[in-house]
């Protein structure tokens, strides 16, 4: 079961009151809807993806009701602050600037990035020195941005503020490369993309633990809890079974850091 | 590909979902429209106001709704207005939490961009309608209120429409703005589905045609509403000129 | 709040200077491509007239955020023909991308002015100027348009400034004006006050440009 997208439900005509009543306990959990596999609005209109079977089985263990919405990724962080949601289930990835700002579950998965080129250039390799003089996108506000900033001066980068349109400018080759998740890449190219390959190593942004869910720095009980439930649907096996839909292998391996790859 | 077919209505395709979004954009801009207007002639009088403080502040609001980029309100009132709101509301019910919708975010965020052109509109047509008006109504002994209700208020509409109908407009294509804020309108939901199909072209070809649909369907309307409220006032004019 | 400015002080310089170059660019463009469309609306009543009231309205009628996205990723789906017409240097390029949106839409609004101060022009004019034995184009170019200007020129100021505005779209097809540059800097700090720091400039742009165009109007109003 997935959650349609409700515009229009009485919470979102106006101010929604969400007091704590003692019964039915509700969690609104806020995505992006526009980084798949993980978290998309299909054309049936409902929000689908990894992320969103995760949470929902986290709910199911937790027996609580959630109840999805989607945000713009450039506001996330402060949408989740200002209590438009309580959880963030984004795939965002750990990092300690990050946790300045909100408190993260354990990894649910380890999102990797790795480059993809125009198959014109032909490209062998992904180096600061090969990949000089070339435009490269990805989403604004991501680790791969901090990535490309830290090691590619040289490159041009341009930061769009949905991931889709980097993949629009990689099809109409107004981009080089693009450096995002190998799994939304993977994505991307299994829908009959051929303009492009994977280039180079896939590595991690140095001390990111993984993409994990994100709460209020306050909510700690809530934070717990979650934790707890995520243990158990990764101890029961109903995380594999998800997994299993969407990938065929593990996503729990953590692969390399970019300063290994880089890094003088 | 028959692009045509990425419309199908229901769960193959984007007709339902873009309809829905075409009703979202057609609520928000119905419901801003009345608030706008409201919000028009309170800025007028605070700018009229005897009270020089309140004249200020009517000045500085209109200046400044007027010079901020509307996408940079609507991000402004969309996070900002959240923190004032959960202050308030831990005052009155502590322990409680509201949260604004992107809806009500676009509502306010819109009404204050409308309302402060539109309370220049307030002010050429209540010059139009002319003071002498309100003076002779007074002078018959009605209060303020009932003169401004009875007797300037439905003078005043004729030379109103056309200012009000131009804020319509903008207002209905600045509603726009919200899907950066996620809202489910018309072009938050065309930017999904071009997120899966790929299809930019068509898909904003669409919404533009939609849009341009909505204007023309909508200065028709003012045209009539124009013609009907002017009935009496023609032919006196034209002799005039 | 000064601290953000002064942090950032080297991409808000280059955000403003990409926001006043646009905006000066395209209204400069944009009069050129809405002065004959702005001339056949209010003289042409063929099909020119016709094809003019169909530009003004069919941009006039869009959202630019849609206009934008139209030329922008509509257009670059068809990269490979404008490859082969030689145009993609231009389609590539998001800037040139936006700034064709911006005149594009600029020139409807502004031809709409132009008709409405040429209309307005009284007859005793155009009357003075066959007694002066003036040709039609002398008498247009040397007395109706420099009329007309006068006349524009408070709208075509207001114009302006509804364009300057509309500039911070272009941040959303990656273009870093000021705008470009707030949504950035938000995204490194999280600071809701970056946004408060963006409005400020924009109030102190409006402002100069508001002082600027009065000073003007006030020397060429004696021909309005």
């Amino acid at each position: 079961m997935h959650t349609p997208i409700k515009p229009f439900t009485a919470a979102a005509m106006g101010l929604a009151l969400s007091a704590g009543l003692a019964h039915a306990e509700k969690i609104h959990i806020g995505t992006e809807g526009a980084y798949a596999p993980f978290n998309f609005v299909s054309e049936s209109g409902q929000i689908q993806g990894f992320d969103i079977d995760i949470v929902n089985a986290i709910c199911a263990e937790m027996k609580v009701e959630c109840e999805w919405s989607t945000h713009e990724w450039g506001g996330i962080i402060p949408a989740l602050n200002a209590n438009k949601f309580d959880v963030m289930a984004a795939s965002m990835a750990i990092t300690e600037a990050r946790m300045e700002k909100v408190n993260f579950s354990d990894p649910c998965y380890f999102n990797t990035m790795r480059f993809a080129g125009l198959k014109d250039l032909g490209l062998k390799e992904a180096t600061p020195a090969s990949l000089k003089g070339m435009v490269i996108g990805t989403q604004s506000g991501s680790v791969a941005g901090q990535v490309l900033q830290e090691y590619f001066p040289d490159s041009e980068v341009k930061l769009y503020p949905k991931l889709g349109e980097a993949f629009l400018d990689m099809e109409s080759g107004r981009l080089d490369l693009v450096l995002e998740s190998k799994f939304t890449i993977g994505d991307w190219m299994a829908d009959g993309v051929d303009c492009c390959d994977f280039v180079g190593q896939e590595f991690l942004l140095d001390g990111t633990i993984g993409a994990g869910l994100a709460f209020r720095k306050e909510d700690i009980d809530l934070q717990a809890r979650v934790n707890t439930a995520l243990a158990t649907i990764i101890e029961n096996g109903t995380y594999d079974k998800v997994r299993a839909q969407y990938f065929a292998f593990d996503i729990m391996g953590q692969p390399q850091f970019v300063s290994q790859l880089y890094g003088q | 590909m028959d692009v045509f077919s990425l419309l199908a209505y229901g769960d193959a395709g984007w007709g339902d979902e873009l309809l829905h979004g075409l009703i979202v954009t057609l609520v928000l801009a119905i419901a801003t429209f009345p608030v706008a207007i409201l919000l028009s002639f309170i800025i007028h009088w605070a700018k009229v106001s005897p009270f020089r403080a309140i004249r200020i502040l009517g000045r500085i609001y209109s200046t400044v709704f007027k010079s901020l980029p509307e996408i940079l309100t609507l991000l402004i009132i969309y996070f900002q207005s959240q923190i004032l709101i959960s202050v308030a509301a831990n005052w009155i019910v502590p322990g409680s939490s509201f949260s604004i919708s992107p809806f009500a975010a676009g509502l306010i965020a819109l009404s204050l961009v409308i309302s402060a052109y539109g309370s220049e509109v307030v002010r050429a047509a209540l010059n139009a309608v002319g003071r002498g008006q309100l003076e002779a109504a007074q002078s018959l002994g009605l209060s303020p209120f009932n003169a401004f209700f009875k007797v300037i208020l439905p003078q005043l509409w004729r030379h109103a429409i056309p200012g009000f109908g131009n804020l319509w407009v903008i207002l209905l294509k600045d509603t726009s703005l919200v899907s950066v804020i996620a809202l489910s309108d018309i072009t938050h939901v065309a930017n999904l589905a071009i997120n899966t199909t790929r299809e930019p072209f068509f898909f904003y070809l669409l919404v533009a045609s939609v849009y341009i649909l909505l204007v023309t369907l909508s200065s028709r309307a003012q045209k009539r509403l124009e013609q009907r409220s002017s009935k009496g006032f023609v032919r006196m004019e034209t002799a005039n000129a | 709040m000064l601290d953000l400015w002064l942090d950032f002080r080297g991409l808000w310089w280059n955000g403003l200077a990409t926001t006043a170059s646009l905006t000066g660019l395209a209204i400069f463009f944009g009069f050129f491509l809405a002065l004959p469309i702005g001339v056949a609306r209010s003289k042409s009543k063929g099909i020119v007239g016709v094809l003019a009231l169909g530009y003004t309205n069919l941009f006039r009628g869009m959202p630019l955020l849609v206009l934008l996205f139209l030329v922008y990723y509509g257009v670059g789906q068809f990269s490979r023909e404008l490859r082969a017409a030689g145009l993609w240097w231009f389609f590539r390029d998001a800037w040139y991308c936006g700034l064709l949106a911006l005149v594009l839409n600029t020139a409807a609004y502004q031809a709409e002015i132009i008709r409405g101060s040429l209309d307005t022009i009284s007859t005793s004019i155009l009357e003075a100027n066959q007694a002066l034995n003036l040709t039609r184009w002398t008498a247009f170019r040397r007395v109706l348009l420099p009329i007309a200007f006068a006349k524009a020129l408070p709208a075509i100021g207001n114009e302006f400034i509804l364009l300057l505005k509309a500039t911070s779209l272009l941040a959303i097809i990656t273009v870093f004006d000021l705008m470009g540059q707030a949504r950035y800097i938000f995204s490194e700090t999280f600071d809701l006050k970056v946004y408060y720091v963006a409005a400020v400039q924009y109030l102190l742009l409006v402002l100069v440009i508001e002082w600027v165009l009065r000073r003007m109007e006030v020397r060429i109003k004696w021909m309005a």
